[in-house]
C-alpha cells in the first residue's frame, strides 16, 4: 500500500515540524539555549585549558577529544531542560493525548535538540579556534561528521530523554544510561576530527561510516520505541 | 617473556587470588540472594510462591 | 485481613523433605532446586580439584607458545564466567524484547533477575582479567578491545538495575527497562567494533590474547569449568528469578492495600448518602 504509507510518512513528518516548531518557540522565548548551555560548554573549554596547561601545543594536539567532551557534557544540560521542562508542565501527557504519531513526535523532539546542538558546535568551533589555535584542514569531513554525529546524539538524547522524564532522580540517572551508550560517539567524532584537524592518516571517513551507522540505527530505535515510552501504564 | 619467569614464585598467588575472589563473590551474592528471599517470603502468604 | 506478617499457623520451622533435601519454609529453594544445587557442589568441588591440581601447568614440552605456567589456571575460571556474563545479558535482551511483544509480566521479571546476575559475572569477569593481565601485560588495565567494552557492558547494566529502581509503578517500569535492556545490548557490537578500531590505530603489536593451544587435561578443566558455571548462573537464576517474582507479588498487594487506603479515606471524606452506597458495594 504505497499510497497509505505515503500518507503515514506524510502526517509523520507533519507532527514532527509541529513539535520542532513548539520546541523552537519555547527556546525562543526562554533563550536558556543561549544564556545557559553556550556559555557553560564556553566555561568548559576554559577548565580545560586550566586543567591542562596554557601551552597552545598540548590543548591544540587534544582538541578533538576536548570538542566533544565539552558538546556531550552540553548535550546533557540541553536535554535535561529540554525533557524537564515538559515534565513539569505535563506536556507529555498532552503530547500523548493530541494524536500526535509518536515516531513524528520523537523525530521532531530529536531535530529540535539537533538544532541545539548544531548551533552548540558552531560556537564550540569558533571557541577552539580562538582558545587552542586549532585550524581545521579538512572542512568537508569537519562538517559532514558534525551532522552525523549530531543526528547520533539527538536519537539517543531524544530516547533517553523521555525515558528518564518524570522521575525524582532523573539529573542523576540521565548521565548514567546516556554516557556509556554513547561512548562509541564520542570515539568516532574524535577520530574524525582528528583526521580533519590532519593529525591521523585518512581513516576519517571510516569513523563518519561509524557515525553514520550510529544515527540511523539509534533513530530506528526511536521510532519503533517511542510509542511503548509514551504510554504511561 | 622474561617478567614471566621472574614472577613464577608468586604466580599461585595470583591464581589463589582469582580463584578466591570469584568464590568469595559469588557465595556471598547466592547468600544474600537466599536471604533475601527468605525476607520477601516471610511476608508472603504460602499459597501465593508459585514454585512451593 | 492478612496483613499480619506472621501467615496462617502451620508447624513453620520444619519445612518440608529431610537432612540435606530439607527446604526453608519461607525461602526460594523447592526441592528441585535443592537437588540441582548438591549436585552442582560436588561438580564445582570436582572442577577446582581438576582446575587447581589435577590439570598440569603449562609448561615444558607440549607448552603453548606463550608459556603461561600455573597462569593458565586463570583462564579455567575466568573464560567461563565471561562467558557466564553474556549469556545473561543475552537472557535480559532476550526476554526485553519478548515483553515488548508480548507484555506479560513474566518476562520483565525474568530481564530483571538475569541483569542483576549478570553484573555480578561482569564484575568477576573484569577482575579475574586484570588479575591475569596485570601479570601477563605488566599493568591492572589494557585499553583492549574486549576489557573495555565489557567495562562499558557493567555500566550500561548497573545503570539497567538504577532505572528500574528509580521508577515506581511496575508496568512503566517494565516497559522503560525492556526498551534499555534491548538498547544495550545492541550497543555491545558498535562499543567492541569502534574500540576495536580505536585501539588499531593507536599501537602496531596487539597484545597476545588467551590464545594458548591446551588439549588433554587442560582443555577438559577449561571445558568442565563452562558447563559447571553455566549450570551455576542457572541455579542462581532459579533462586533470582523466585524472589524477583515474589517482590513483584508484595508490590501489588502494597499497591492494592495503598489504593484500598486511600478509597477509604475518599469515601470518608464524601458526604453521607454517597459513602453509604459506596461502602455498600465495596
Amino acid at each position: 500500500m504505497p499510497a497509505a504509507d505515503a500518507a503515514g510518512l506524510g502526517t509523520t513528518l507533519r507532527d514532527a515540524s509541529l513539535v520542532l516548531g513548539k520546541d523552537l518557540r519555547l527556546e525562543w522565548r526562554s533563550r536558556v539555549l543561549v544564556s545557559q548551555v553556550v556559555p557553560f560548554a564556553v566555561l568548559v573549554l576554559v577548565l580545560f585549558a586550566f586543567a591542562l596547561d596554557p601551552d597552545r601545543r598540548v590543548l591544540d594536539e587534544a582538541t578533538p577529544g576536548l570538542f566533544w567532551l565539552a558538546v556531550l557534557f552540553s548535550t546533557l544540560l540541553a536535554l535535561q531542560r529540554a525533557f524537564g521542562v515538559e515534565a513539569a508542565d505535563g506536556v507529555t501527557d498532552s503530547l500523548r493525548l493530541s494524536g500526535l504519531d509518536p515516531a513524528g513526535i520523537f523525530l521532531g523532539k530529536a531535530a529540535g535538540i539537533a538544532v541545539h546542538l548544531v548551533a552548540l558546535q558552531v560556537v564550540l568551533g569558533v571557541g577552539v579556534t580562538i582558545f587552542y589555535g586549532s585550524t581545521p584542514r579538512g572542512p568537508l569531513l569537519l562538517v559532514c561528521t558534525c551532522l552525523a554525529a549530531t543526528a547520533g546524539l539527538a536519537a539517543v538524547g531524544s530516547l533517553y530523554g523521555v525515558l528518564s522524564a518524570g522521575m525524582r532522580v532523573r539529573d542523576t540517572l540521565l548521565p548514567l544510561l546516556l554516557l556509556p551508550v554513547v561512548a562509541p560517539v564520542l570515539i568516532a567524532a574524535t577520530e574524525a576530527f582528528a583526521a580533519a584537524y590532519d593529525r591521523t592518516s585518512g581513516e576519517g571517513w571510516r569513523w563518519f561510516g561509524l557515525l553514520a551507522v550510529f544515527a540511523l540505527l539509534y533513530l530506528a530505535i526511536g521510532i519503533f520505541a517511542f510509542e511503548t515510552l509514551l504510554e504511561e501504564s | 617473556m622474561a617478567f614471566l619467569i621472574a614472577a613464577q614464585d608468586d604466580e599461585w598467588a595470583y591464581v589463589a587470588g582469582a580463584y578466591g575472589l570469584v568464590i568469595a563473590v559469588l557465595v556471598a551474592y547466592a547468600a544474600w540472594t537466599i536471604v533475601r528471599g527468605r525476607r520477601i517470603g516471610r511476608r508472603l502468604p504460602p499459597e501465593e510462591r508459585r514454585w512451593m | 485481613m492478612n496483613a499480619q506478617p506472621s501467615g496462617p499457623a502451620v508447624a513453620r520451622d520444619t519445612g518440608t523433605g529431610a537432612g540435606l533435601l530439607r527446604v526453608h519454609p519461607d525461602g526460594t529453594a523447592s526441592r528441585g532446586s535443592r537437588v540441582f544445587g548438591l549436585v552442582l557442589a560436588v561438580a564445582l568441588a570436582a572442577f577446582l580439584a581438576f582446575a587447581l591440581v589435577l590439570s598440569p601447568a603449562d609448561r615444558g614440552a607440549t607448552a603453548s607458545e606463550n608459556e603461561m605456567g600455573d597462569l593458565v589456571r586463570i583462564m579455567y575460571v575466568h573464560v567461563p564466567v565471561a562467558i557466564a556474563c553474556y549469556l545473561a545479558f543475552l537472557v535480559t535482551a532476550v526476554a526485553s524484547a519478548a515483553y515488548l511483544w508480548k507484555r506479560t509480566e513474566g518476562w520483565d521479571l525474568l530481564a530483571a533477575a538475569s541483569a542483576e546476575v549478570g553484573v555480578v559475572f561482569t564484575a568477576l569477569t573484569l577482575a579475574t582479567g586484570s588479575i591475569w593481565g596485570h601479570i601477563a601485560w605488566g599493568t591492572w588495565w589494557e585499553w583492549d578491545a574486549r576489557l573495555t567494552s565489557t567495562l562499558l557492558l557493567l555500566v550500561l547494566y548497573l545503570g539497567y538495575l538504577a532505572l528500574r529502581r528509580a521508577v515506581l509503578d511496575p508496568v512503566v517500569r517494565a516497559k522503560r527497562a525492556a526498551v534499555v535492556g534491548l538498547v544495550a545490548f545492541v550497543n555491545v557490537p558498535i562499543v567492541h567494533y569502534s574500540v576495536d578500531w580505536w585501539r588499531s590505530l593507536h599501537q602496531t603489536a596487539t597484545i597476545s590474547r588467551f590464545d594458548p593451544s591446551i588439549d588433554g587435561l587442560k582443555l577438559f578443566a577449561l571445558l568442565f569449568g563452562m558447563v559447571v558455571v553455566q549450570a551455576l548462573y542457572v541455579w542462581l537464576m532459579i533462586h533470582r528469578f523466585r524472589l524477583q517474582y515474589a517482590e513483584a507479588q508484595l508490590e501489588a498487594k502494597g499497591l492494592d492495600l495503598a489504593l484500598a487506603e486511600r478509597r477509604a479515606e475518599a469515601v470518608a471524606d464524601l458526604p453521607g448518602p454517597l459513602a453509604g452506597a459506596q461502602k455498600g458495594s465495596s
